[in-house]
C-alpha cells in the first residue's frame, strides 16, 4: 500500500477530527482571502471614484476631509466657498473648466448635491467614463432631480416621479421640504461609485428649496411658493466645494499655490490622485491591523491541527508500532505523518478558496445592484498565491512536530506498547 | 451606508486611534523641511524644489558680508548643477530643457528667504522609472523633503530623506 493511500485511510479513520480540522483552516483561510479581496477590490472602487479631475477646492480643512466629503460623499464639510470666490477662480485663465458642488440635504437617506449642467460634461469617473442616462435626462428645471441607478432602484423611482428632499441629513418628516416636489427629470446608469447613490439637482433647485427657511426650521405663514422662487434671487451664496479640469497640467502647483493662497476666502486645493494617495497611507496600518488578525486566526488554525495530531498519536503508538513490525522504516512513519498533515492543510485550504469564490459569487449581485461594489471574481493575485504558499509552508513544518514525536515513540515503543 | 464606507470608517478609525498622522504637503517655509513637486505631461516633466534659505546657507537675511554672498551664489550654482542633485534613469534619455535657481527674500517677512530651483526636462516617460536625489550629500541642513508627484497615471505624496532619497515612479 503506498504511503499517501495510507495517510488518506488513516485519516478517513479518524474523520470526526479530520473534518474539523479542514473546517478551521478552510474558515481561517477564508478569512484571511476575503479580507485582502474586499480590501483591493474596495481601493479599485475609490480609485475609480474620480478621474479626469485636476484639482478638488473646498474650504480649509484637511485633504483627505476635503477629498471624502466632496468626492465621496462622506462627513461633511466645515467651510464653504463663497459664490464670488467660486467665479473668481472658474474665470482664471489656464482653467479649462469647473463644476460647483453643494452639498448637505439629504432624500430619504440619500444624499443630496447641488450641481450644474457641467457635471454631466465634466465628472469623469474609472478610465474616463462620462455619465450616461439610463432614462430621461439632464435637469432644465428648478425643480428637476437626476438620480444615481441606486436611488432609483431602492425608491422605484421613474422619470416624472415626485420626490421631496429633506432639509439637513437627518431622515425625519419635521424638516421635509414639504412645500416644494421635486421631479425626477433623469435617471444615470450603474457606475458602482457614490454617483449612484446620489439625487442631483441644480444649484438653484437647492436655493429654491430653502427660500423661507431661516436656521433650518420653515417660518410659518411665509409664502414659498414656486412662482414667488422663480422671481426671488436664486442665486446661490455660497457652495461646498467644486471641481477644476486644467488646459495644462504642468500648471496644476501653480493653480493649486495660487487657490491656496486666495485671500479673500480661506480655501484648500487638493489632486484627487495625491490625497488618495495620503488615504492609503492612512488606511495602510489598519489594513495591515485587519492582515495580522487574519494571518494570525490562520496560525491558530494550523496548531489546532498540530494539537489534533499530538493527541492523536498517543493512541497510535500500537497502530504505528504495528506497522514498523510489518516492514515499515523510520522514514514511512514520518512521512505518513507528514504526509496526513499536510493533506488537512490541503484540503483545508481547498475548501478555503472554495468558500471565498462562493461567497463572493453569492454577495457580487447583491452588492453590486444595492451598494455599488463591483466584487471582482479574478483569480488570485500574486500576493493571494503567496499567502497560499506560505499557509502551505507552515502546515508542512507544523507537520514536522508530530512526526518526529512519532520517530522518537517508534524507536522507544516495542509492539508491547501500553495503551 | 454602504459596507465600502463601513470599511472606510472602520478603517479610519483604527488608524486615527493609533495616531497615524498625515504628513500636509502643504507646509511652507519649515527649517529643515524642503517642498518638491513633480508633475509630467506628454513629454515633458517638471520639478520644482523649494527650500528655506538656512537649509542651504545657514541665514536668511540679506548678505551682509562677501562669505554671505558668496554662499548663496556657491549654492545658486549648485542648485543650477541638476546632474549632481538629480538621478533619472539613463533609458529614459532625459534632456534638460530649461533650468533654474534663485535666492529669493520674502518681502512679507523680516529674515525670511529661500531658494527656489526648477529644472524642466524631455523625457521617454514610459521609462522613467525613478527620479533619484543626491541633494542630501551636498545640503546636510535639508533633512526631510515633501514630495507630491502628478503623473499622467500616477501621484503621489512620499517623504524623502538621507535614508530614502529615490522617489519610485513604478
Amino acid at each position: 500500500m503506498n504511503l499517501g493511500l495510507l495517510a488518506w485511510k488513516s485519516l478517513v479513520n479518524r474523520r470526526s477530527t479530520a473534518i474539523l480540522t479542514v473546517i478551521s483552516i478552510a474558515v481561517s483561510v477564508s478569512l484571511l482571502l476575503g479580507i485582502e479581496k474586499i480590501r483591493i477590490d474596495a481601493r479599485d472602487s475609490f480609485t475609480n471614484t474620480i478621474s479626469g479631475t485636476d484639482l478638488v477646492v473646498g474650504g480649509r480643512s484637511g485633504s483627505i476631509q476635503l477629498l471624502l466629503y466632496s468626492v465621496f460623499r462622506l462627513g461633511q464639510a466645515t467651510n464653504n466657498i463663497r459664490w464670488q470666490s467660486y467665479k473668481d477662480i472658474a474665470a482664471l485663465p489656464g482653467i479649462k473648466w469647473t463644476v460647483p458642488l453643494s452639498l448637505g440635504d439629504s432624500h430619504r437617506g440619500f444624499r443630496v448635491l447641488g450641481t450644474n449642467l457641467d457635471y454631466f460634461k465634466f465628472y469623469r469617473y474609472g478610465s474616463k467614463k462620462a455619465l450616461q442616462f439610463s432614462s430621461g435626462r439632464a435637469f432644465d428645471g428648478i425643480l428637476d432631480a437626476v438620480i444615481g441607478s441606486q436611488v432609483a432602484a431602492t425608491l422605484s423611482y421613474r422619470v416624472g416621479d415626485k420626490m421631496v428632499i429633506n432639509h439637513g441629513l437627518s431622515n425625519s418628516d419635521l424638516n421635509a421640504h414639504q412645500d416644494k416636489l421635486f421631479r425626477v427629470a433623469g435617471i444615470l446608469e450603474p457606475t458602482a461609485t457614490p454617483v449612484d447613490q446620489t439625487v442631483h439637482i441644480s444649484l438653484e433647485g437647492i436655493e429654491a428649496m430653502h427660500l423661507g427657511w431661516q436656521n433650518g426650521v420653515l417660518i410659518p405663514g411665509t409664502n414659498t411658493s414656486l412662482q414667488r422662487a422663480r422671481k426671488s434671487q436664486l442665486q446661490p451664496k455660497e457652495i461646498t466645494a467644486f471641481l477644476i479640469g486644467l488646459e495644462n497640467r504642468m500648471t496644476a502647483f501653480k493653480f493649486q499655490r495660487r487657490i491656496n493662497e486666495y485671500a479673500a476666502d480661506p480655501l484648500l486645493a487638493i489632486f484627487p490622485g495625491i490625497a488618495l494617495h495620503e488615504l492609503w497611507q492612512l488606511m495602510a496600518v489598519a489594513e495591515n491591523a485587519l492582515l495580522i488578525i487574519s494571518s494570525l486566526v490562520v496560525i491558530a488554525s494550523l496548531i489546532g491541527m498540530l494539537a489534533v495530531s499530538l493527541a492523536g498519536l498517543n493512541e497510535r503508538r500500537r497502530e504505528i508500532a504495528i506497522l514498523r513490525s510489518v516492514g515499515a522504516g523510520y522514514w514511512h512513519i514520518i512521512g505518513l505523518l507528514i504526509l496526513e498533515s499536510i493533506l488537512l492543510t490541503l484540503l483545508g485550504m481547498t475548501f478555503g478558496i472554495a468558500l471565498v469564490y462562493l461567497l463572493l459569487a453569492i454577495l457580487q449581485p447583491v452588492l453590486e445592484a444595492s451598494y455599488g461594489i463591483q466584487l471582482t471574481l479574478a483569480l488570485p493575485n500574486q500576493r493571494e498565491l503567496v499567502m497560499l504558499v506560505l499557509i502551505f509552508i507552515a502546515g508542512f513544518m507544523v507537520s514536522l512536530i508530530p512526526a518526529y514525536r512519532a520517530y522518537r515513540n517508534s524507536l522507544i515503543d516495542g509492539l508491547s506498547a501500553r495503551i | 451606508m454602504s459596507s465600502q464606507r463601513l470599511l472606510l470608517l472602520f478603517t479610519l478609525v483604527l488608524a486615527l486611534l493609533l495616531k497615524i498622522g498625515v504628513s500636509n504637503a502643504q507646509e511652507s517655509h519649515e527649517h529643515g523641511h524642503a517642498t518638491l513637486n513633480v508633475v509630467a505631461d506628454g513629454d515633458q516633466f517638471f520639478i520644482k524644489l523649494e527650500s528655506p534659505a538656512v537649509n542651504l546657507v545657514g541665514f536668511e537675511h540679506e548678505p551682509e558680508s562677501d562669505d554671505q554672498q558668496a554662499a548663496i551664489d556657491k549654492s545658486t550654482a549648485r542648485l543650477l548643477d541638476y546632474r549632481s542633485l538629480i538621478n533619472l534613469p539613463e533609458k529614459a534619455h532625459c534632456q534638460i530643457v530649461d533650468k533654474s535657481a534663485n535666492w529669493i527674500l520674502d518681502p512679507e517677512h523680516d529674515n525670511h528667504a529661500e531658494f527656489h530651483a526648477s529644472y524642466r526636462f524631455k523625457c521617454n516617460l514610459t521609462n522613467l522609472d525613478s527620479i533619484g536625489l543626491k541633494l542630501f550629500d551636498y545640503f546636510p541642513g535639508i533633512e526631510e523633503i515633501d514630495a507630491q508627484i502628478l503623473f499622467p497615471d500616477i501621484q503621489l505624496a512620499v517623504e524623502l530623506d538621507a535614508q530614502n532619497k529615490s522617489i519610485q515612479l513604478r
